[in-house]
């Protein structure tokens, strides 16, 4: 875990982390978020789309990415920040995702010094299914 | 209530996106979180932002039979800005607007900002969402 007192350079890596996408975290998923879109939650639907099965929540992929800011940056993540982020591709069940960043700039702004960082959720087979730019002050 | 062929300018809301404190163990179960932050009542950015869409596609109706048989909508891109941290419990309301609406090749491309405050009419944060669907 990082803080305030770290110092951060371009091209520094982000403190990431594996997790494995499971029907019970997919399900717990759509409880929480109230987003019950059966191609997420009802395999027999899910089939006939064209996914061919059921895939995991897009914004289950975001969550995890601000998990990462929370871990690099958590004295700061929850207060305010910006983010960006385009979904590539659908990551289905039984799928372990890698979530990591990278630093691009250190800009000292009115704000004080904030830290941008591009971010990925990798499939498996190294394919992103998640990539963004995310901003976040350091104090 | 919009539907999927709103034009732009359409409002969306007010939608209550609380999340109480069952809903927040749920979604930090879903996502593995050990979300570390100053403030451990702190909810995560993106569960406020989640559960927004959640009403968003609702309220358009996203998820009707017409639409999902022909092939469903997908959640193209995501953007997102906060500015104060929002604790579990505590009261939040999303107000949202049609930014764009256009048809491509038989594709429709929906842009939707939307706006969340906290109990006092305090920005909390603000969210844009573009949906791919059917035209």
């Amino acid at each position: 875990m990082t803080s305030s007192k770290t110092k951060f350079e371009v091209g520094q890596s982000l403190q990431g982390f594996e997790i494995e996408m499971t029907v019970d975290r997919i399900n717990a998923y759509a409880k929480a978020s109230g987003d019950f879109n059966p191609v997420h939650i009802d395999p027999d639907y899910a089939k006939k789309t064209q996914f061919g099965g059921v895939i995991a929540h897009g914004m289950l992929s975001m969550a995890f990415v601000s998990e990462l800011m929370a871990i690099n940056f958590p004295e700061t993540w929850h207060k305010c920040g910006t983010m960006k982020v385009r979904f590539r591709a659908p990551v289905i069940p039984g799928e372990t995702v890698t979530v990591s960043g990278e630093v691009t700039a250190v800009k000292e702004t009115e704000l004080g010094t904030v830290v941008q960082c591009d971010v990925f959720c990798k499939k498996p087979d190294g394919k992103d299914a998640l990539t963004g730019s995310i901003n976040v002050p350091l104090a | 209530m919009a539907d999927i062929t709103s034009p732009p300018g359409t409002l969306l809301g007010p939608f209550d996106v609380t999340f109480d404190k069952n809903r927040a163990a749920d979604y930090a179960a879903a996502v593995g979180a050990s979300e570390k932050s100053d403030n451990p009542a702190a909810m995560p950015p993106a569960a406020i932002i989640a559960a927004g869409l959640t009403y968003l596609i609702e309220d358009m109706d996203l998820f009707n039979e017409k639409i999902t048989s022909a092939g469903g909508v997908i959640h193209t891109t995501q953007e997102a800005e906060f500015f104060q941290p929002v604790e579990a419990g505590e009261p939040v309301t999303a107000m949202a607007k049609m930014l764009a609406n256009t048809v491509r090749r038989g594709t429709r491309f929906l842009t939707v900002k939307t706006e969340y405050r906290n109990a006092e009419d305090t920005l909390v944060a603000t969210s844009s969402s573009t949906i791919v669907a059917p035209a």
